[in-house]
């Protein structure tokens, strides 16, 4: 099984933009040409196995989310 | 008067010289000195010497400790590990010492090693509440059957 992991800035529905965060700790930032959606990996046998709200925030716009697929 | 003065300014002058000007050592004087330098030289190191030599038994007790739980941890079926930043399959996360709760830094991995190997993640937990990548602190649960 493998397993990876990808950031939504706003995870509303399975169209939302998400996107691999490259580098870590201080060096990791969202890398933009990794966008696709949770629609997408799993129409590419990736299975959505967790999903994690980042933020605090309540507001749609900020429903930040760490997706964790698994194929 | 003036004279007595000067008289006066001239016998001082001569005291204090004589009273700073320093005794010349006798060569056996200058030896023992220098014997006592050595000596004290000598402990101070010796001193040095056993403090070192404690620290590096502390150092090896400790190490051997960890070794002893990070094998029983890595023998078990069931794993905690913790990310200081979990972004990715490939941030590092650590084992736990069940003691101290300090990170042990020699159980080094990453989620994508540990599917390699058979694990598999049952729970995962935001520990911090900040929103920042770097500080997306993370309690990670994995087994393995």
């Amino acid at each position: 099984m493998e397993i990876t992991i990808y950031f939504s800035h706003s995870f509303v529905n399975e169209s939302s933009p998400i996107y691999k965060i490259t580098g870590n700790g201080a060096l990791a930032s969202v890398n933009e040409k990794t966008t696709t959606t949770a629609l997408d990996m799993i129409k590419t046998g990736w299975r959505l196995s967790h999903a994690i709200k980042t933020s605090q925030s309540a507001q749609l716009e900020s429903f930040n989310f760490l997706l964790i697929f698994e194929k | 008067m003036n004279n007595n003065i000067i008289y006066g300014l001239i016998f001082f002058a001569i005291l204090y010289y004589f009273s700073k000007k320093k005794k010349k050592l006798t060569p056996e004087e200058i030896a023992a000195i220098e014997a006592e330098r050595l000596e004290k030289e000598e402990e101070r190191k010796k001193a040095e010497a056993i403090q070192e030599e404690k620290r590096k038994e502390r150092a090896r007790i400790k190490a051997e400790e960890e070794a002893k739980i990070l094998n029983e941890m890595l023998t078990s079926t069931h794993r905690v590990y913790f990310s200081y930043s979990l972004v990715n399959e490939d941030s590092p996360i650590y084992l736990v010492h069940p003691n101290t709760n300090s990170i042990m830094d020699s159980s080094e991995t990453s989620l994508k090693k540990l599917y390699v190997d058979g694990w598999r993640l049952l729970d995962i937990d935001k520990t911090g509440k900040s929103a920042q990548l770097e500080d997306f602190n993370f309690i990670v649960r994995l087994s393995k059957n």
